[in-house]
């Protein structure tokens, strides 16, 4: 019987610690759930609701962004442009960066005046014009 | 020599609460800064670049304000909304196409019907001008 005793390990004192083990893993968990499938990214966002689709392929993050709210403000790059003032603060744009743009319009701007700033952007030579969207699941 | 003159540390285990209060804030940080929406992008070839790709004659396809596709040459009253079959089989997947939104088209619809015609394997699609004419006639209705 004391033979066995002796065998038995001492069993260490009850630590406070030792209640957070099971927080912490947990925590830890969601730490690394967040920082594996999160992304840290700028928020773009003038009010927009962008249009929804499910079948368009991944969007490439591009150096000009354009933003077209419903009520028609442009936000070129996060900063307020009016129509008359687009071209020229396109073309300085145009000469740091290759010739392609993204467009966040809205969904519910009309095409009447999504045209006006198409033109424009015609007009200024950018050759692809990506229009973002939301991905949604297919159903 | 020196470890007879320094006291004889006991060892300690780190608490855990420390690392806990760092843990947090580094969860507080990834759980506001982190998004996860996913953008995607619909790609229009500007009239520009079409043109050099091709010679020939774009293909023109009116869009409707509901979303349906039909012919651009044919009177509007009279154009019937295209299938998808119709779409594949009387036009050319590999030639420049142009879409010709009516003037109230919204964004949503315009986006809808150019991931269509993705899928049915049309490659330079773009948008194009508002035709006058046409405006006419949607305003008349």
């Amino acid at each position: 019987m004391s033979l066995f005793n002796q065998a038995q390990r001492p069993r260490r004192k009850a630590n406070s610690d030792d209640n957070l083990i099971p927080l912490i893993n947990i925590v830890f968990l969601l730490l690394i759930f967040f920082m594996i499938a999160g992304k840290i990214e700028q928020i773009q966002d003038a009010g927009l609701t962008l249009p929804e689709n499910s079948q368009t392929k991944p969007a490439i993050a591009q150096p000009i962004t354009l933003q077209l709210s419903k009520d028609n403000e442009i936000h070129l790059n996060n900063e307020v442009v009016s129509v008359d003032a687009l071209p020229e603060a396109l073309s300085t744009l145009l000469q740091e960066h290759p010739a392609n743009i993204a467009v966040r319009a809205d969904k519910r701007v009309t095409y009447q005046d999504l045209d006006k700033v198409l033109v424009i952007l015609r007009a200024a030579g950018f050759s692809t014009i990506n229009l973002f969207t939301l991905t949604t699941e297919s159903s | 020599m020196s470890s007879l003159l320094l006291p004889q540390r006991r060892k300690q285990s780190i608490s855990l609460t420390a690392l806990i209060d760092v843990v947090f804030i580094l969860l507080m940080f990834f759980m506001l800064t982190s998004s996860f929406t996913k953008f995607s992008a619909v790609e229009m070839q500007s009239s520009l670049a079409a043109s050099v790709l091709s010679d020939s004659k774009p293909q023109l396809l009116r869009l409707s304000v509901d979303g349906q596709l039909s012919y651009a040459q044919v009177a509007l009253g009279d154009s019937a909304a295209l299938t998808d079959a119709a779409l594949s089989s009387e036009f050319d997947a590999s030639m420049p196409t142009v879409l010709q939104p009516a003037a109230e088209t919204q964004v949503q619809v315009i986006v809808d019907a150019l991931s269509r015609m993705k899928v049915l394997g049309f490659t330079q699609v773009t948008l194009g001008k508002l035709r006058p004419q046409a405006n006419a006639i949607v305003g008349q209705k």
